[in-house]
């Protein structure tokens, strides 16, 4: 009975403790940034790891999304479209804005940030906690390092860096998936007509930016997560599994709650 | 000199330390024993700054280190390491990087003479030609002689030893003690050991505080510990087969 009603304090203070923890390592780490030279070669190791090895997957999965977002967008326009032939033609060019416009503001960032949260985010946290389980971060500490400017700001900064990269890498994967499936699948339309109609949205290079600035805050959001679960991991193997969970399932409700709020700012 | 005055530290409910109090001297060799979860390791992190208490003060040099900024610690840390239980050797990097880490931090070595110096430790623990392997081929003796390695190569004034010899065989564990005690006679450093073992304590140490319910039930050398009129140093030193 005392466990009943104690449980919903314990509950909050545990939440404003963990709020509490983040937003002060998060400080720490921006702090830290004034130590880059000393760590210059974990920042470079790290644009490497999240940027470089990264780009396969990112390719593979624009250029699949992209693909579907064609044929979806072809689908729909043959079954209930009911326009007459002599404006098809004109009519077909939309084609290329809307699944432009998609895959730029949506699909890219959006599936981007997911597969990244699987591939990095779990990975910082699962590194970061087995080093604090196997005392590594102590032993770091003992030796006169901060281990947060050697080992959660490389990171960081790291993907501050290397996410609008790989969202610019995912759009044009992205649209060239969306070019293949779309001519590819309903035949009236031409390559030529989808860049026409790329061309006829003026929005284009506004669409590519407000990806990119999505791309930031999925990229801050899923690495200073996956540091906090990592730094703060306890309860050995377990707890570096449980860590890596909670990370990934946190990473993926934040982004979808940026990608809202960030959509109603931006757009 | 390390002095601990009034040394409090809980957690939640559960009190691990009750107002420690004693001193080590420069160039002694002691020995820190007690049943698991007793709060051994604890004390020992709270002397290197990696802990703070909840109350009481921690002196080293004559220096309070208890809540000094991260750069005051780090002058204190120049003069102690840390060789931890399992070594905690950074699993990213090859032995002679580990050994070269705190020389690289700490000195201001050209790469040469780090590497020289790096080699010279690795020798010293037995281990020259390990040079290029990874923590993940070594084994569990190897490890710790590493984490020795890492922990001499900076030259320190102490050495803190977190159960050196656990879960090694008798013939590594007298391997890992002798190798404790020449480098504390060799380097003339003041070495703490945390351990359970009665041979270490017996062949390495020159005094034994023994911690139990936050508190020490026993300070002096080892061959006087017989005498103890305590219960549990007696149950103790009876179910290590020592008595």
């Amino acid at each position: 009975m005392i466990n009943f009603f104690k449980y919903p304090f314990d509950l909050f203070y545990s939440i404003v403790e963990g709020l509490g923890k983040f937003f002060s390592l998060i400080f720490f780490s921006l702090k830290a940034i004034s130590d880059w030279r000393e760590n210059l070669s974990n920042i470079l190791d790290q644009i490497i790891i999240i940027g470089l090895k990264s780009l396969p997957i990112v390719i593979f999965t624009s250029l699949f999304s992209g693909m579907v977002a064609g044929m979806q967008a072809t689908y729909q326009f043959d079954i209930d479209t009911g326009i007459p032939t002599n404006l098809l033609g004109q009519t077909l060019r939309y084609l290329g804005s809307v699944i432009g416009t998609s895959v730029l503001l949506e699909l890219s960032p959006m599936v981007t940030a997911l597969v990244m949260t699987g591939k990095i985010g779990a990975t910082i946290t699962a590194e970061i906690g087995t080093m604090r389980i196997t005392e590594q971060i102590d032993a770091l500490e003992s030796i006169s390092f901060n281990p947060i400017s050697y080992l959660i700001m490389p990171r960081i900064i790291a993907s501050l860096i290397m996410f609008p990269y790989l969202i610019i890498v995912g759009d044009i994967f992205g649209l060239l998936g969306g070019l293949v499936a779309s001519t590819s699948s309903y035949e009236p339309l031409t390559a030529t007509m989808f860049f026409d109609g790329l061309k006829m949205n003026t929005n284009l290079v506004n669409d590519c930016v407000v990806g990119v600035i999505k791309g930031l805050f999925f990229g801050f959001a899923i690495t200073s997560i996956a540091c906090y679960k990592g730094y703060y991991t306890e309860g050995g193997a377990e707890g570096v599994g449980k860590a890596t969970t909670y990370t990934v399932v946190a990473s993926c409700i934040s982004i979808v709650l940026l990608d809202y709020i960030l959509a109603a700012i931006l757009l | 000199m390390i002095k601990i005055k009034n040394l409090y530290k809980s957690f939640g409910d559960k009190e691990i330390l009750r107002n420690l109090n004693f001193s080590i001297e420069n160039e002694e060799c002691v020995s820190i024993i007690g049943k698991s979860g007793i709060g051994k390791s604890i004390l020992l992190k709270h002397l290197i700054g990696l802990m703070e208490p909840d109350s009481g003060e921690i002196h080293v040099n004559n220096k309070l280190i208890n809540n000094l900024t991260f750069k005051e610690l780090q002058k204190i840390r120049n003069k102690i390491s840390m060789v931890f239980q399992f070594g905690a050797l950074f699993d990213f990097m090859n032995v002679i990087e580990n050994v070269s880490l705190p020389l690289k931090k700490l000195t201001d070595f050209s790469n040469k003479e780090i590497e020289e110096y790096a080699k010279k430790s690795l020798i010293d623990v037995g281990l020259e030609g390990a040079e290029l392997m990874m923590p993940s081929e070594l084994s569990g003796g190897m490890k710790k002689r590493v984490g020795i390695a890492r922990a001499i190569s900076a030259k320190p004034e102490y050495i803190l030893y977190d159960e050196p010899t656990t879960g090694l065989d008798p013939i590594m564990t007298h391997s890992i003690n002798n190798l404790i005690k020449k480098i504390h006679n060799e380097e003339k450093l003041t070495s703490i050991i945390v351990t359970h073992e009665m041979k270490t304590v017996l062949n390495v140490s020159d005094r034994v505080l023994f911690l139990d319910e936050g508190i020490i039930k026993y300070d002096g050398p080892p061959s006087k510990m017989y005498n103890c009129k305590d219960k549990t140093v007696l149950e103790f030193l009876e179910v290590s087969g020592s008595l």
